[in-house]
């Protein structure tokens, strides 16, 4: 008997030992919050950022007490993807760019917290860097969901990348590719002279048509807009306008003149690779505008050169392209604000963002500008940096005026705005049509934008269908939430 | 003695071999028995998977014929006519195409080919490479005459296309062909703890085709239920598919002789060890138990048979002396010296008691004194014709000699002296001497001035015959005292007798200072 009260008293003991260690931990734990940031790293390594990440928290912790998670699906091809289905459960998700569309698929989902008086209360710095109206072009019906990123906001769309060597083989003058015409004339020298070669191809992006590349409202980094605003405030399908009717038609030209070889019924082939092995001559572009009129750079051993014949940078569908929003799984939206805010506010977490760790992806010049760090390999954050969220606040890359930042910022607010812009189109009520005339959209614009049909009948045929799925509805919908909108801050009338 | 070790030796060695047969043959039985449930766990484990995998490819194969069945874009598509129905039922059928795999996790793609417009539509998942996808894209016709030919029938088929294996299932209507399509290493994804300690899972077709190789590891052909991959041994177990022309199969290392060797190694080292262990602990209890006082048995056995004999050749010694004492007793008597006679009466019964103790062994002190007694007696007979000397070593006294030694070679001296006139010089030295290294050791040398041993005497003395003189009478002090010594040192002693250059005979005897085997009783000396 005196052995089992023995035994007992032990187990008890042990259990009350457990129960301590356990709440002890836990405790410990507790010491530091944990948030998930969605932030695309797309394509870098997972050391890179888990040592990006590292040194994030080094500073996060000691300013705000958080420490910060970069998911394992940062880093992959399908963020967006991954990131809304990681939405659709109850993990905890707290900061996440949504860009590409993702904003307006994300708020009509109602994944979205409303950030107005979290940015008052947490967000000064935020207000500050980022400016009144820039910020308010993330508004829904007049609430504030998402903050803009600062970057290069101007893009000089429809541009042409081209083979250098079939060009000089002709004669061909890239720089003076001036008009639609010059470049007709360059694919038809191109087409005659090397019937092989396919002369021109869509976008690297897979999922990018011929015209994405070409007209703002099919831009798929914004999302895609169903309507067009005429000049007296009007929406119009923006498949009915001229402007997407003459892209129809000259594309459809194209296919016939036998430029194009795209696989739209199988699976397109990047078009690095293809023109690394000489079978392309060109693909088609939409690029940030300080990238330079006239770019030339290289495909593994091809010497290229970027040409545009209307090179005016415009602004499209502008701030709201890519914001950074706190979302409903978020374990604590105060401290999401609070650490969005030292995003925003700190160079040096923005510099870890943008190029890496110093010393061992990038290294300072002695001018002040920054470089690869290392011969051998690359800074593999480089061409990412337009994912985050301040680069005002960066460094300047080797090669470009030192006050590159400052004139990225004028060129931003002097760059031509077209009216919607600012405007977010909640489809929340006419969710069902909307998706349904997307659905038609998708599969109408790879036989349309690549060409293979007549687009007057195509197009008839499209619109037929859009229509006959809720398309007035639509635009009736936005129209009405459009008006609301240029009332509240006072446009037109 | 040893007999008896050699037996208990072999009993127990014995045990011990069948112990480990038994372990062995046990252990071998249990491999068998644990083969058989291992081979059955596998067997069920392949069941389940090719069963998952059965029911996998069957759902792909009712979702592509009910896919195809009044299928409105299907028709546009046979139909034909380039318009702009046909290209968006071409690019209907594609997204479609795309839901499905998304559907069927290891679904990787779908295509559809119609021979008339020679139009390819395609949708591949995540899992593909641009390399797989082209290389079906550009053998999309041989695939088709693969097909027509009666090679890919109406199920699944597994089709090499450059190097790569396809599981294929492909049906036609009218004049297009529908496929899906997935790669058979994508498929074995699903199951758990592939390439996990050693175990590799490998999908066969119908004609033992190894489906997916394995990375690293090249080739393999499976024949039988072993096989080597990189020189190692793997075991195989395979499940056939009943619904498909497929069979799963698990590759295992490590061979069923190592595995008997390493399941039985430890319990027949431990059985060996243990018996070893056990045939010292046997062989200490015994020694202690049973050989020991067996022993001590056998020597007592043997020193009472050693005593008897040594009392018997003592005794010889007696009735010989006693004869002489009393004949020279009777001398004095006649002689009318009565007080040499009542003296010599003394010394006798002295001497007489001293010789009739059973001692066999006696101290060198009370030996020489026995010798004196001997020494007064004969100078009563003798007067002074007869000088004994005896001069011992400090310390040599108390060592223990054989009884009668030093007074049998004395009587000896005087007795053969072989001349009426003159003194009958004996010296009688007894010291300490270096046996070898450890043994400490004494010499005692009797010296006397007689005639000396004749030479057949000698050479029957040292070749330890008995003595039989002229007379017919034996003699037999010297032997006996020979023989008491080869009992008492068991060859620790020795006795050299010659004679010397300048007359009479010299005995030297050499013996340890302690007898090799006292006899019992010897050291105790009985109360006078």
């Amino acid at each position: 008997m005196k052995k089992y009260i023995t035994a007992l008293c032990m187990m008890g003991i042990l259990a009350l030992g457990t129960l301590g260690a356990a709440v002890f931990g836990h405790s410990a734990e507790l010491e530091y919050t944990k948030l998930v940031a969605a932030v695309p790293f797309t394509g870098i390594p997972r050391e890179d950022v888990e040592m990006v990440q590292e040194k994030i928290n080094e500073i996060t912790q000691n300013e705000l007490g958080i420490t910060v998670e970069f998911p394992e699906f940062s880093t992959s091809g399908q963020y967006f993807e991954k990131a809304m289905l990681m939405l659709s459960t109850p993990e905890q998700l707290d900061i996440m760019m949504a860009g590409f569309g993702a904003f307006m698929d994300c708020y009509v989902d109602g994944k979205l917290l409303p950030l107005d008086r979290l940015l008052e209360q947490y967000g000064q710095d935020i207000a500050r860097q980022v400016g009144e109206e820039q910020i308010h072009s993330c508004d829904i019906h007049g609430v504030l969901y998402g903050i803009p990123v600062n970057g290069d906001y101007t893009q000089q769309r429809n541009c042409y990348v081209m083979r250098k060597d079939i060009l000089e083989k002709y004669g061909l003058d890239p720089y003076g590719i001036r008009t639609m015409e010059d470049l007709e004339h360059v694919f038809k020298t191109v087409r005659e002279k090397e019937p092989e070669i396919t002369v021109l191809s869509s976008g690297a992006e897979p999922g990018n048509t011929l015209l994405s590349a070409n007209l703002d409202f099919l831009d798929t980094s914004s999302g895609i807009s169903l309507t067009v605003c005429e000049e007296d405030g009007r929406l119009v399908s923006a498949f009915e306008s001229e402007e997407y009717k003459s892209a129809l038609q000259r594309v459809h030209q194209w296919y016939l003149k036998g430029y194009l070889n795209e696989d739209v019924f199988g699976v397109a082939e990047d078009v690095y690779s293809r023109v690394k092995r000489g079978e392309l001559f060109a693909y088609t572009e939409r690029k940030a505008a300080w990238s330079g009129e006239h770019e030339n750079f290289k495909i593994g051993d091809m010497e290229m050169v970027r040409v545009s014949p209307e090179p005016s940078s415009l602004m499209h569908r502008g701030y709201a392209s890519m914001p950074y929003v706190i979302t409903s799984n978020s374990a604590s939206p105060e401290a999401s604000m609070k650490l969005l805010n030292l995003f925003y506010s700190n160079p040096e977490i923005e510099n870890l963002l943008c190029y890496g760790v110093e010393g061992v992806h990038y290294k300072k010049t002695k001018d002040g500008h920054i470089t690869h760090a290392q011969k051998e390999r690359e800074d593999p954050f480089l061409w990412n940096n337009y994912n985050m969220p301040n680069q005002y606040i960066s460094h300047v890359w080797e090669g470009n005026d030192l006050d590159f930042w400052e004139q990225v910022k004028t060129k931003n607010e002097s760059a031509g705005k077209g009216p919607k812009m600012g405007f977010n189109f909640d489809y929340s009520s006419v969710a069902a049509e909307y998706a349904r005339v997307m659905d038609i959209y998708h599969d109408y614009r790879w036989i349309l934008e690549s060409g293979l049909d007549n687009p007057e009948e195509g197009g008839k045929k499209m619109m037929d269908e859009m229509k006959s799925s809720g398309l007035d509805l639509i635009i009736r919908e936005e129209q009405k939430q459009f008006d609301n909108w240029r009332k509240r801050n006072g446009k037109g009338e | 003695m040893n007999s008896l070790r050699k037996k208990l030796f072999f009993i127990i060695g014995g045990m011990i071999g069948v112990a480990m047969l038994v372990i062995l043959g046990y252990s071998m039985y249990s491999i068998r028995l644990d083969e058989k449930i291992v081979s059955q766990s596998h067997w069920y484990d392949l069941q389940v998977s090719m069963r998952f995998m059965e029911a996998f490819m069957e759902d792909i194969e009712n979702m592509l014929l009910s896919d195809t069945k009044e299928d409105e874009n299907m028709e546009k598509i046979i139909r034909g006519g380039e318009g702009i129905d046909w290209h968006m039922a071409l690019i209907r059928k594609k997204r479609e195409f795309g839901k499905e795999i998304k559907k069927y996790q290891f679904l990787d793609g779908m295509f559809l080919y119609d021979s008339k417009s020679r139009v390819f539509v395609s949708q591949v998942g995540d899992y593909v490479t641009f390399d797989m996808y082209s290389s079906i894209k550009e053998n999309m016709v041989y695939i088709t005459q693969y097909f027509e030919k009666g090679n890919i029938k109406n199920e699944w088929t597994a089709m090499e296309l450059e190097e790569q294996y396809y599981l294929v299932r492909m049906i036609k209507v009218k004049t297009v062909y529908i496929c899906a399509w997935m790669k058979p290493e994508h498929l074995l994804q699903g199951i758990e703890n592939q390439g996990k300690s050693h175990t590799y899972f490998l999908l066969c077709d119908g004609r033992a085709r190894v489906l997916t190789p394995l990375e690293g590891l090249g080739e393999i052909r499976i024949e039988g239920e072993q096989v080597f991959v990189d020189q190692e041994r793997y075991r195989v177990y395979g499940y056939d598919s009943t619904r498909q022309n497929l069979s799963l199969k698990v590759l295992v290392k490590g061979s069923h002789r190592q595995e008997v060797f390493w399941y039985a190694a430890f319990p027949i080292l431990g059985i060996v060890c243990m018996g070893i262990m056990i045939l010292l602990l046997v062989w200490r209890l015994v020694r202690g138990v049973v050989f020991e006082p067996i022993d001590h048995m056998m020597l007592k056995k043997t020193l009472e048979q050693n005593k008897a004999t040594l009392q018997f050749l003592q005794l010889q010694i007696k009735p010989h002396f006693l004869n002489n004492c009393l004949s020279l007793i009777r001398n004095l008597i006649l002689f009318e010296q009565y007080e040499e006679a009542e003296n010599a009466v003394l010394v006798l019964s002295d001497y007489t008691r001293a010789s009739l103790r059973p001692d066999i062994l006696v101290t060198v002190e009370r030996e020489a004194e026995q010798v004196r007694s001997w020494y007064e007696l004969q100078k009563l007979r003798l007067k002074n014709r007869i000088h004994v000397d005896i001069w011992l070593e400090d310390g040599v006294g108390k060592k223990q000699i054989p009884t009668m030694l030093l007074h049998t070679f004395a009587e000896n001296a005087a007795k053969h002296f072989g001349r009426e006139d003159g003194i009958i010089e004996i010296e009688i030295r007894a010291g300490f001497r270096k046996m070898d290294e450890q043994e400490k050791g004494m010499e005692i040398t009797i010296k006397d001035n007689g005639a000396g041993f004749p030479e057949d005497v000698l050479l029957k003395l040292r070749e330890g015959k008995e003595i039989v003189d002229r007379n017919g009478i034996k003699h037999i002090g010297i032997t006996s005292i020979m023989k008491r010594l080869d009992i008492l040192y068991e060859g620790a002693a020795s006795i050299e007798i010659c004679n010397r250059d300048n007359g009479g005979s010299e005995v030297r005897i050499c013996l340890l200072s302690q007898p090799v085997n006292p006899a019992p009783g010897s050291d105790t000396v009985p109360a006078e």
